[in-house]
This record gives structure tokens, C-alpha cells and sequence, in this order.
């Protein structure tokens, strides 16, 4: 008993002591380290504008509400010369492999990556480093354009491809996830062109409500039938009727069909006359930027509404039939995935839901 | 023991990675070029020996039953003290090596040295074991860097060694290549003080 006393004072004396003597040098050091922070993040926006007189940082306010709702930003400086803004420059943070990851991104006026310079990084030396260590990767974002989410590539062209370092794809990301955390504030708050937020029911019905906008209930159909569906149609996961009163409009079928990247979630809107009221793709894992126009190109699942389901939907670069619906140049793959769904669930509603 | 002795068994006969394999997780990690090797290396020595005269110095006050707690409660403060006041007045030193620091306290090396050596031995003694072991650690890590670097980046400390047509093999700076080479370098290393232990008896 009393040697269990014993060490848990002895113990107890060297966590304190411990927690006290780091509380004590924390102290001492934290504002010479918040200082030299603060002083590199100066000096690496003057870096990046070369061209300004000067580099100030913006109306607290403003930066207090940025930073209430995006959670990559600490700091926002506007960069000016001869008076005049040219461009803004942001300090965001990031989680990358070993760590935080601090990134100082400068954005110009017209929409473009100023440059971007990582700060602080605790990736792994010699591979999360290259990062820091290629200049390639930082000298990749120069230029591009800000209209976009900017997207890895191991051999970037396109107006938002930036450079995918092998070995430190993590750390790439992670530094990338940071200067599109910053784009977004900068879009959002220093441009007429806010970032388009992803769309919600209001009324709290989730997709279905989306897909029958006009719809004020939705009842799951009776479990054996949807067992009996889903025993000879691998799409199906769930189907839901859509009643508007006590009359039912039609169903919205939930579908998972295969992707480039992996699953597609689809949810189709199908109409008791035959016809697609809406759909929407609710979960993919494509690749950024390009599979991604699936969901992130309006027109794609625009192409869909009001089409007949009779014999099935094809794709086409320009559809003009009633069956024919958006083929998305450079995401052949990932259309035919949510294809395969909607034709899923539409096969679904002939064989089983239709009178 | 001879203050010489306690160096050549922690650069040698007891060398922390060829011998007695431990503190091979930063090993493998961060020898991808001769540099960092011989920065992980520099830190190491640094916190070792510091760690092994501060047990040492308090292997009196220590119960042997709660041992390990206590010493990783002093080695991990120790380590964070070192990290925040090189971040706050040795800004270039910790722009070099403050990457490495947090590799450090995982570091299963200093544990064991603090458990071996330091608990038991005086301060002067323990704080040769620390260099010497570090050295051993330097030595090894910095040979493979050096290996690594120069098949798989076709360079060592930076300097190119090859004409541009030199293809270097990328597997050596990557994990598999570390795994591979660490295990060549590890039968040479005792293959050779196993001839020479033979030849001095």
C-alpha cells in the first residue's frame, strides 16, 4: 500500500514538474515564435508580389468573419502599389502527412495564383519535404487560374492542374487543400463570384426531395417488394414513392452503379407518366476536375429531366432525342457510371413499378 | 569501463542499427539523402546524450518499479523544451533540423539507452554512451544515405555524380529500396566484426 503511494507521488512530482517547466518555457518562447511567424509571413507576401510598395494586412472585422467560417485562413493581407490593390495574399493551414502544413498564397486581381510559398511543414524529410525542396511544385501553381478548385496532376496542363509530386502525393495534397481553402475566401469574399455551395432540400427531405421538388411525402415501398427488386437488379439500393397529398407523383430510386474512381450514389426522380423529373448524383469518388463534371457541370444532370424512360437512356455529346442525355467530354467513364444507374433504376420501374 | 570502451561499443560492437536494431523506424524514413541522414544523426546525438545525464542524474529519486513512465515523462519534456527554444532563438538551426525533433521522441533509442545504460551508470559515463551511441546511429544512418542517394538520385550531398543520361533507381528512395538495402548493409556490417572479433581473440 504505501509503495503505491509512493509512486503515484513520485509520479505525480514528475508530471508536474514536468507540465510546469513547459508551461514556463512556453511562455517564454511563444511570442518570439508568434513574432518570427508573423514577421516570415511578411516577408514571404512581399516575396510573392514583387510588384507592391507595400503589403497591409486587411480590416480585422472582415478577417474575424473569414475566419468564423472558413477554417483553412489565419491571415489576409491586401498587397498594394502606388495605393491601389493588386492582389491579396493568405496564410492558410493544413493538415498534410506529418503535420500541420502552412502555406502563404497570393491570389491577383484578375483571378490568377500570384504564387504560393510553403511555410511550415513536419513532412517526412526527403520524401512530404519535396514540397519545400522542388521548386517545380511551387513554381507549378504560378498563373493558374483561380475560376476552378485547382487539381493534382502528375503532368499538369490544364488552367487548374498543379503539379503531383510522386512520393508526396499526401504532402501535395495537403498543401493544395490549403490554397483552394484560401481561394474559396478569396472568391467569396474579395470577388462578385462566390463559390457555388452544394445545393440542399429545405424541407429537410434529403435527395428525394431534390428530385420531386413538388412532392410532400415520401414513403419507402413495402420491404419484400423492394428485396424482390434488388434480388435481380444490382443497381437498386432503395426506393422511395413520392406522394403529393395522397396521390403518388412517382418514385425516386436510389442507385449505386461503378465510376472511374470507385461507386457512384445516383438518386432518380422517375414520374408515373414515364418521364425523369430530375436526378442527382449524391456521392462519387472520380477524379477531381474531371470525373468530378458529373456533379460539378450543371449541364450533365440537366440533360437528364424530362426524358422518356421507355427504352432506356443512351449518351450523347449533343443529345437531342427523348432518350439521348449529356455525354461529358473527359468524363466518358464516370457519365456511363451514373448512367448505369439511372438505366438501373428506370429498369426498375418498368419491370416492377409501372402499371 | 574505459571511457574509450563505452565509445567503440556504441559506434561498433553494440552499434544501435547494425547490431541491435533499434530506433530503425527513422532509419528507414528519413535516409533518402546523405544530408538528412547526417542532420537526424546530429539531432540524435544531441538529445541522447542530453537524455542519458539527465536519467542519470535522477536514477536516485527514481522508483525501479515506475521507471519507464518516468523516463519517457522526462524524455518527452525534454525533447518539447529543446523543440520550442530552437524555434524561438536558433530560427536557422530549427529551419534545418526542427523536422527531425518530433522523429526524436519516438525514438526507441533513447528509451533504451536511458533503460541500459543511463539508469545504471554515473553521469560521466552515461554521457559518453550517448555520444557514442549516437555516433554509432550517425554512422549507420549516414552510410545508407549515402548508399540511397546515390543509386536512387544518382548524387551524394547533393552533387550530381552521373551525366544526364544516368538513370537512377527510384525504389532506393523509396521504402521497399530502404528495407532492402538497410538488411545488405546490416550483413556486411556484422559479417566484418564478426572477421575481425575472430582475428583479435
Amino acid at each position: 500500500m504505501n509503495q503505491t503511494v509512493k509512486f503515484v507521488v513520485v509520479l505525480l512530482v514528475f508530471g508536474a514538474v514536468s507540465g510546469g517547466v513547459l508551461a514556463f518555457s512556453n511562455n517564454m518562447t511563444a511570442p518570439i515564435i508568434a513574432e518570427r511567424a508573423y514577421e516570415e509571413g511578411i516577408k514571404a507576401y512581399k516575396d510573392l508580389f514583387t510588384d507592391a510598395d507595400e503589403v497591409l494586412p486587411i480590416d480585422e472585422e472582415k478577417l474575424a468573419e473569414i475566419k468564423s467560417e472558413n477554417t483553412f485562413v489565419q491571415e489576409v493581407f491586401e498587397a498594394r502599389k502606388d495605393g491601389e490593390i493588386i492582389g491579396y495574399a493568405f496564410k492558410a493551414k493544413s493538415s498534410g502527412y506529418g503535420g500541420d502544413i502552412i502555406t502563404v498564397a497570393a491570389f491577383n486581381l484578375d483571378g490568377t495564383v500570384q504564387g504560393i510559398k510553403v511555410l511550415q511543414n513536419s513532412e517526412t524529410p526527403g520524401l512530404g519535404t519535396k514540397i519545400v525542396d522542388e521548386p517545380s511544385y511551387a513554381s507549378s501553381f504560378v498563373g493558374k487560374s483561380l475560376t476552378d478548385e485547382l487539381v493534382l496532376s502528375p503532368s499538369p496542363s490544364g488552367d487548374n492542374e498543379v503539379q503531383l509530386i510522386s512520393g508526396a502525393t499526401i504532402s501535395s495534397n495537403g498543401v493544395l487543400v490549403g490554397v483552394n481553402g484560401a481561394r474559396k475566401a478569396y472568391l467569396n469574399y474579395f470577388t462578385d463570384t462566390p463559390v457555388v455551395e452544394e445545393e440542399e432540400d429545405d424541407r429537410g427531405f434529403g435527395p428525394n426531395g431534390l428530385v420531386f421538388k413538388e412532392a410532400d411525402e415520401f414513403v419507402a415501398i413495402d420491404a419484400a417488394k423492394l428485396e424482390e427488386i434488388k434480388a435481380n437488379n444490382r443497381f437498386v439500393q432503395e426506393i422511395y414513392e413520392a406522394k403529393q397529398g395522397e396521390e403518388t407523383k412517382g418514385y425516386s430510386c436510389w442507385t449505386v452503379s461503378g465510376g472511374y474512381g470507385g461507386e457512384i450514389k445516383t438518386v432518380t426522380g422517375i414520374s408515373l407518366d414515364g418521364t425523369i423529373t430530375e436526378i442527382r448524383v449524391i456521392e462519387n469518388v472520380e477524379t477531381p476536375g474531371l470525373g468530378t463534371k458529373i456533379v460539378n457541370d450543371p449541364a450533365f444532370q440537366e440533360s437528364f429531366v424530362g426524358k422518356k424512360v421507355a427504352n432506356g437512356l443512351v449518351l450523347s455529346p449533343s443529345p437531342v432525342e427523348d432518350n439521348e442525355v449529356l455525354l461529358l467530354s473527359g468524363a466518358t467513364v464516370s457519365s456511363e457510371g451514373v448512367l448505369y444507374g439511372v438505366n438501373g433504376a428506370i429498369d426498375a420501374y418498368l419491370n416492377y413499378l409501372s402499371e | 569501463m574505459k571511457t574509450s570502451n563505452i565509445l567503440k561499443n556504441g559506434l561498433i560492437n553494440e552499434n544501435a542499427i547494425f547490431v541491435q536494431l533499434i530506433g530503425m523506424c527513422s532509419v528507414l524514413a528519413v535516409s533518402t539523402t546523405a544530408i538528412n541522414s547526417i542532420a537526424m544523426g546530429i539531432s540524435v546525438i544531441a538529445v541522447l546524450t542530453c537524455s542519458n545525464i539527465f536519467i542519470s542524474l535522477l536514477r536516485k529519486v527514481i522508483p525501479d518499479e515506475i521507471r519507464i513512465p518516468v523516463f519517457v515523462i522526462i524524455i518527452a519534456t525534454f525533447v518539447t523544451i529543446v523543440d520550442m527554444f530552437l524555434n524561438a532563438y536558433a530560427p536557422d538551426i530549427y529551419s534545418a533540423l526542427g523536422i527531425f525533433i518530433p522523429l526524436i521522441v519516438v525514438n526507441c533509442l533513447i528509451l533504451a539507452r536511458a533503460e541500459a545504460f543511463a539508469y545504471t551508470n554515473g553521469v560521466v559515463a552515461s554521457a559518453i554512451d550517448g555520444i557514442g551511441m549516437g555516433l554509432g546511429y550517425t554512422f549507420a544512418i549516414t552510410i545508407l544515405g549515402i548508399v540511397r542517394e546515390i543509386l536512387g538520385s544518382g548524387s551524394v550531398f547533393g552533387i550530381s555524380l552521373f551525366p544526364e543520361s544516368f538513370q537512377p533507381a527510384g525504389i532506393f528512395v523509396a521504402a521497399p529500396g530502404a528495407f532492402i538495402l538497410l538488411g545488405i548493409l546490416i550483413g556486411i556490417f556484422r559479417t566484418i566484426l564478426k572477421k575481425t572479433q575472430a582475428a583479435t581473440n
